[in-house]
């Protein structure tokens, strides 16, 4: 309990610190409305040739917007946090962490979290009102509004332990970013960031499905476009597992990793 | 009860650090495989052996690169040592760092624990969640603290705001808050102007003596060690050089003393003495340094006064930071 207290009050200075910057974060939000109106053009033409006004891919045009203001909130949402862990390994801030009685990845945990939810805050406001201004509303009952609310923790979760994991390797390596940019670029294009992955070929759909990467972005953000409470809870006990493999994989890298701490040095 | 019977705060044994480095050589490609270099081990700790007091201020100094930032990295349980043991308020550290955490405070001069863009009132809140501070106990420490680090002012402007110095307050009274039984400083002072220099070494000697709090401190101002260590341990090339009170040290380090004379009448020429040189002479001063090992300091004197009509004499040790530095440059002890 006094942990959770504890990772609650970082999330709350996060929260604190970040919305003193709340217009330059704004600001910089904007961006999610110039590739939201590119996508609006890009997909009116596809589904013009499609024959109108079907769905492609379980999709209609509504929704395939909407899911991009979702994929694009969950993926803008989230700080580099392989480069702030890679960071206080390397130049030594962890010595500032580790002298606290107070979890390392809890910590950085609880950050990411915190200005997560204020960065989804706003990208939901801003591309919601850009997809709204587009093509108009998308289904929505606020009976789903706590559920995705949940939704969207643990995916930011999930993703969190995705990237420290990779920030993790830095106790051994000295660039990580070959490492990020290999595997975050795998998750976008496996984890339907820019296309469902039911707009992939059906044999890639079924690798796909093995994967982790669509409970990091396409199923939450699909699911947000379809509320279901059935799909809801498939995806929720999966997530679940999802978290909870990668927290024990994070915990033993980190063990491992912080005998090997190597800060030499003031 | 003298230190050396006073219960142990920190215990050190054998204390040996090694790091390793991968030095990369020869082609472009060669240099980015992750596959080639050679890996070099670097000692930074050899072995060393340390009691520190409760209640005691301990002055751990070296040049760069001599193992001090090493030594409070263990201590405070960050780093794993190769080889040794150590304790600290009967812990060992790297095995038991949260436990250890609640009892002990540090200070890195170049890292902030305080959240820049919030008021340093923030960062007490929830450091006071971090160390499970009971609310009542947290709001008269805080209280307290800002009383006597007279931070009152701006406790309630964000950190980015503030100077160096009214940072460092703020800094040392976020290490103070959960009272710790030891406080680690590293390099508190680094880049203060004499005025908030004098004021942070005020607040942390009232911490040592006023609360009983120990003091392991490491910097490269003499001033920091003078004024508020009693004992001084010199270490380099991560062995222990020195190890006593801060006034032998200054007193009996060097077996160098000068000599300043004022006289009556100008001096001309001077007639060598054995174990003395000549540091400065012009008009009525004279400046000497004398080598006590070889001719004793009363000798010298003597002849002086024997030679010269003195209106004036003065015999001073080296300034702290000079004997400082000849120990590390491995001199005349």
């Amino acid at each position: 309990m006094t942990e959770a207290i504890k990772l609650y009050e970082v999330a709350r200075i996060t929260l604190r610190s970040r919305w003193r910057y709340l217009w330059d974060m704004l600001g910089s939000t904007l961006f999610l409305g110039v590739v939201l109106f590119v996508f609006v053009k890009l997909w009116t033409v596809t589904y013009g040739a499609a024959g109108g006004t079907g769905a492609i891919a379980g999709f209609t045009l509504t929704q395939m917007i909407w899911y991009l203001v979702a994929t694009e909130t969950i993926i803008m949402s989230m700080i580099p946090i392989h480069r702030s862990i890679e960071r206080e390994i390397k130049d030594g801030d962890v010595a500032i962490r580790l002298n606290k009685p107070l979890s390392f990845l809890g910590y950085h945990w609880s950050v990411f979290i915190g200005e997560g939810m204020l960065k989804g805050l706003i990208l939901v406001l801003v591309g919601g009102v850009v997809a709204f201004l587009m093509v108009g509303p998308t289904e929505f009952s606020f009976l789903s509004a706590l559920p995705l609310m949940l939704t969207f923790v643990l995916t930011a979760t999930a993703n969190f332990f995705f990237g420290a994991l990779i920030g993790l390797l830095a106790f051994w390596t000295e660039d990580i970013t070959g490492f990020y940019f290999i595997f975050d670029r795998l998750k976008w294009l496996l984890g339907g960031f820019l296309m469902p992955i039911t707009l992939f070929p059906e044999w890639l759909q079924r690798i796909v499905e093995w994967l982790p990467f669509p409970l990091m972005i396409y199923r939450p953000a699909e699911l947000a476009v379809s509320f279901e409470f059935s799909k809801w809870f498939e995806l929720t006990w999966k997530q679940l597992l999802l978290v909870a493999g990668l927290w024990l994989v994070a915990q033993v890298l980190y063990r491992s990793g912080v005998r090997r701490l190597d800060v030499n040095g003031g | 009860m003298t230190a050396a019977q006073a219960p142990l705060a920190i215990s050190v044994r054998g204390l040996t650090k090694e790091f390793s480095r991968v030095k990369k050589t020869g082609s472009f490609l060669k240099r980015m495989s992750p596959f080639s270099g050679v890996v070099e081990n670097f000692v930074a700790l050899k072995g060393i052996d340390l009691d520190v007091a409760r209640g005691e201020s301990l002055a751990f100094i070296g040049p760069n690169g001599a193992g001090k930032s090493t030594t409070i990295k263990i201590l405070t349980g960050i780093l794993h040592p190769t080889m040794g043991e150590a304790s600290v308020l009967g812990l060992t550290p790297w095995k038991d760092r949260e436990r250890l955490a609640y009892r002990i405070g540090s200070v890195f001069g170049q890292k902030s624990q305080l959240w820049l863009h919030l008021p340093a009132s923030d960062t007490f809140e929830l450091l006071s969640r971090v160390y499970e501070l009971d609310r009542a106990r947290y709001h008269a420490r805080r209280k307290q603290l800002i009383e006597l680090f007279e931070i009152g002012d701006y406790a309630d402007v964000p950190v980015r705001k503030l100077s160096l110095g009214q940072r460092m307050r703020c800094e040392i009274a976020a290490s103070l808050l959960h009272e710790p039984e030891v406080l680690f400083l590293d390099e508190p002072t680094i880049g203060l102007d004499p005025v908030a220099k004098a004021s942070i070494r005020d607040l942390i000697r009232s911490a040592n003596r006023e609360a009983g709090v120990t003091v392991f401190l490491t910097s490269h101002d003499a001033g920091d060690i003078e004024q508020l260590c009693r004992r001084t341990v010199i270490v380099n090339q991560g062995q222990i050089v020195f190890d006593g009170s801060t006034n032998a040290l200054r007193r009996d380090a060097l077996t160098k003393k000068e000599i300043d004379l004022k006289l009556s009448t100008a001096i001309e020429s001077f007639e060598p003495m054995t174990g003395v040189e000549v540091v400065k002479a012009k008009g009525y001063g004279l400046k000497l340094s004398v080598d006590t090992k070889t001719t004793g300091i009363d000798r010298v004197v003597g002849e002086l006064l024997r030679r010269y009509e003195v209106e004036d004499i003065a015999i001073v040790s080296p300034p702290l930071e000079e004997i400082i530095a000849t120990i590390y440059r491995g001199g005349n002890r």
